[in-house]
C-alpha cells in the first residue's frame, strides 16, 4: 500500500476522503470505476495494522475510542473504530438490508423521517454491495426484501433450534444474511464460528484489508495514516480541501472533491469546526436499542449451526405498530460464550441466547456539540419514548416469538450499553432547511463536499448498518458530477 | 460489558473486602476457592474423572481475567454457600458458574470422546486466535 509522508504531497488530488471505514471504502471502490485515472488521497486518523497485528496483538486499533470524545460517564457509552478500515476490522458481519418501509417511515406511519430515496432505489446498490463482500444469505428473504438477484455465497447452516422456527414461521425466520464467507475465495477462508469475529481467525469476514488492498495499491491512490482530519477547508462557497493534523502538526491537502466519513461522532464535529453551521447538524443521534434473553429449552439442542449468530426472526420487524412503537429485529445466537452451557448433565446445549434489536426514534435533543476542546462532546440524555414502547411491546410479546419451541424459563439478561451503531447527526433528506445532505450525500450547500457512512440515517430502522452504509457509498459515487 | 452490581452484590462485596483485608489475603491463590470450583465441577459431572492438576490450570486461566472486586465477590458468595447453590439463589450468580464449567468443558476433551465417563478429562489451555473450538458447529456444507 503507498503510505505517503505529508511532505511527499506537492499538489492537489482529484478527491480527498477523510476516513477508511465502509462508507469511505465503498465510495472509493465506485468512483474508481468511475475515473480510474484520478488522483485519491486518503486520510486516516489511526494507524496501519494489517490482519497479523491484529491478531498477534488481540485487538483491532491501539486507540481506545473512549477517550476520542467526551460523554457523561451517566449516559451511555459509543463505539468505534480507528485505523485503516475502520469498522470494517471490528465488525461482526451481520448483512441485513434496511427493509422497504423503514425508508418512508413518516409516510407509511406518520412518524419520524422519510428517507431522501427509496429501497427500490437503493436496490441494485445492495446487490453490488453484496456481491464486493460476497455475503452469504438465503433468497427467500426477498419475501420481506425484494431482491434483484441472488445471494452471492449460500446461507450458513441454521441451529436445530432455527429450523424448528423455520418450520413454524417459513416467512418470519430466515439464515442470516452475513459477510463471512461459506465458501473459500481466494485469500478469504470459510467462517469456521470461532466466535471471534473482530479478529477472525480464518478471514472469512470482509474487511477493507481483505477486499480492498488492490485499490489502494494503484499508483493514483495514496494514504497518510496517523493523520487525523481536523476540518474541510472552505473558500467561496466551496470546499478546497482537508485541513488535518499528524506528528504534531497541522497541514492542508487540497482536493477538487472532498468527502468525510470519520463516523457519526467526528464527521459532525470536523463540518462544525469547518464553520458549517446547519440546525440540524450534529443532532437526531441515535442507535437501536439492544435487548439480551436466554431461554433454556427442555429437549432441544442449540449451537449446531454454522456461524456465532445463524438466525434472524422479522416477526416485528413492520407494520401498523411502528405508528406508536418502535420495530424490532430478532438474532438468534448460535454461540455458548455469552452464557454458558447448561451445566444440567446432557443438556448442555438446551440454551437460547437471543437478542433483540429495537428501533428508536432519532431526537433532536441528542447531539454531538463542539465546545471548544480537543474532542467532541456527545450529549444523549435518552432514547425516545417510542424506543420504550417497543421494548415495553417485545416483552409483552415474547410468547408469540417463542411459541414454536419448548421453552422451559426465559431470562432477561443485561442489555447491551451500544449496538454499536452511531447514526444520525448529518441527517439526509430532501429538505435543506431539515436535513445536512442530499440523497447522494452531497451537502446541499457546499456540491463538492460529501458525507459519507452511517452519519446520514435519518431514521433508525433495525438493521445493523454497515452495508447500508456501503450501498449509499456506491450509488453516491455512481451519481457524482453525473 | 460492565454490568452494574446489584444491592445483593454490593453487600457481598462489601463485606468480602472487609474480610480480605483484614485477613490479609489475597483471594486469587487461596486453595479454598480453587477446592470449591473442583468440587462444583464434581458435582456437575457425577462418574467423571477428572484430571485434577490440569483442572486446577482451568481454574486460574479462568480467573486471571476477572478484576479484584470480581473475584472478591465471588469467591466470598461461593466460599459461603457454595458455587451451585448461588447459581441457584440468584440469576446473577448464575452465569459465572456456567462460564467457568463451560471453559472446563469446551477446552478439555469431555466432548471429544465416546465415553467421558471412562477415561479422564484433562482440560488444556486454549491458545489466544486459535479457531473454531465449538465440538458442535455444523460446518458441512451439503446441508
Amino acid at each position: 500500500m503507498p503510505l505517503i509522508e505529508p511532505d511527499a504531497i506537492n499538489d492537489g488530488y482529484d478527491l480527498v476522503i477523510g476516513g477508511t471505514g465502509f462508507g469511505s471504502m465503498f465510495f472509493l471502490h465506485g468512483y474508481l470505476k468511475r475515473f480510474p485515472g484520478h488522483r485519491v488521497l486518503l486520510l486516516e486518523w489511526g494507524s496501519y495494522h494489517d490482519h497479523a497485528w491484529q491478531l498477534e496483538n488481540r485487538r483491532n486499533s491501539d486507540l481506545d475510542c473512549e477517550h476520542l470524545y467526551i460523554r457523561n460517564k451517566e449516559e451511555k457509552p459509543w463505539f468505534f473504530n480507528i485505523g485503516f478500515g475502520g469498522g470494517t476490522n471490528c465488525w461482526w458481519a451481520q448483512t441485513p438490508r434496511l427493509a422497504p418501509n423503514d425508508f418512508r417511515l413518516k409516510s407509511k406511519y406518520g412518524v419520524g423521517e422519510d428517507w431522501p430515496l427509496s429501497y427500490d432505489d437503493l436496490e441494485a446498490y445492495y446487490m453490488a454491495a453484496e456481491q464486493i463482500m460476497l455475503v452469504a444469505g438465503p433468497n427467500d428473504l426477498d419475501k420481506l426484501y425484494p431482491r434483484s438477484g441472488a445471494f452471492p455465497q449460500p446461507p450458513h447452516n441454521m441451529s436445530s433450534v432455527d429450523k424448528v422456527m423455520k418450520a413454524a414461521m417459513p416467512d418470519h425466520h430466515f439464515a442470516v444474511p452475513t459477510a463471512r464467507l461459506r465458501i473459500p475465495v481466494s485469500n478469504r477462508g470459510s467462517c469456521c464460528n470461532s466466535v471471534a469475529c473482530n479478529l477472525c481467525p480464518t478471514e472469512a469476514k470482509f474487511t477493507a484489508l481483505n477486499t480492498f488492498g488492490p485499490l489502494v495499491d494503484l499508483p493514483n491512490v495514496h494514504v497518510i495514516v496517523n493523520a487525523r482530519v481536523l476540518a474541510v477547508e472552505m473558500a467561496a462557497g466551496k470546499a478546497k480541501g482537508l485541513r488535518y493534523s499528524t506528528g504534531g502538526r497541522e497541514q492542508v491537502v487540497p482536493g477538487d472533491l472532498i468527502a468525510v466519513g470519520c463516523n457519526a461522532i467526528h464527521t459532525p464535529f470536523i463540518l462544525m469546526r469547518s464553520g458549517l453551521q446547519h440546525p440540524a447538524l450534529g443532532k437526531y443521534l441515535h442507535e437501536k436499542s439492544v435487548l439480551q434473553f436466554e431461554v433454556l429449552l427442555n429437549g432441544l439442542n442449540n449451537f449446531d449451526g454454522g456461524i456465532p449468530t445463524t438466525g434472524c426472526n422479522t416477526l416485528w420487524l413492520d407494520g401498523e405498530h411502528r405508528r406508536e412503537a418502535g420495530a424490532a429485529l430478532v438474532y438468534f445466537v448460535n454461540h455458548y460464550q455469552r452464557d454458558g452451557l447448561r451445566i444440567e448433565w446432557g443438556r448442555w446445549q438446551q440454551s437460547l441466547p437471543f437478542e433483540v434489536f429495537v428501533e428508536d426514534l432519532p431526537q433532536e435533543s441528542n447531539m454531538v456539540v463542539d465546545e471548544g476542546g480537543d474532542m467532541p462532546v456527545v450529549k444523549h440524555r435518552s432514547r425516545s419514548e417510542y424506543n420504550r414502547k417497543g421494548v415495553e411491546r417485545v416483552l409483552a410479546k415474547l410468547p408469540e416469538l417463542l411459541a414454536p419451541l419448548p421453552v422451559e424459563r426465559v431470562f432477561r439478561r443485561d442489555d447491551l450499553p451500544t449496538g454499536f451503531h452511531i447514526q444520525g447527526t448529518c441527517r439526509m433528506g430532501a429538505d435543506p432547511s431539515s436535513s445536512v445532505v442530499d440523497a447522494d450525500l452531497v451537502h446541499h450547500d457546499i456540491r463538492n463536499l460529501l458525507v459519507l457512512g452511517t452519519a446520514v440515517w435519518p431514521s433508525c430502522g433495525t438493521a445493523n448498518p454497515s452495508l447500508t452504509a456501503a450501498a449509499l457509498s456506491l450509488r453516491a459515487a455512481d451519481r457524482i458530477g453525473g | 460489558m460492565p454490568k452494574s452490581l446489584s444491592r445483593r452484590e454490593v453487600l457481598i462485596g462489601t463485606a468480602a473486602v472487609g474480610v480480605a483485608a483484614a485477613s490479609g489475603v489475597a483471594w486469587g491463590v487461596t486453595a479454598d476457592i480453587k477446592a470449591a470450583v473442583l468440587a462444583f465441577f464434581k458435582r456437575a459431572l457425577p462418574g467423571v474423572t477428572i484430571d485434577e492438576k490440569s483442572a486446577m490450570t482451568c481454574i486460574d486461566d479462568f480467573v486471571a481475567g476477572w478484576p479484584l472486586a470480581k473475584r472478591l465477590v465471588l469467591s466470598t458468595a461461593w466460599n459461603t454457600v457454595g458455587v451451585d447453590t448461588m447459581a441457584a439463589v440468584h440469576d446473577r450468580f448464575q452465569p459465572p458458574a456456567r462460564y467457568m464449567l463451560t471453559h472446563f468443558l469446551i477446552n478439555s476433551n469431555f466432548f471429544l470422546v465416546k465415553d467421558p465417563k471412562a477415561q479422564p478429562i484433562v482440560y488444556t489451555s486454549p491458545q489466544p486466535g486459535s479457531a473454531c473450538a465449538s465440538p458442535f458447529t455444523n460446518l458441512d456444507p451439503l446441508t
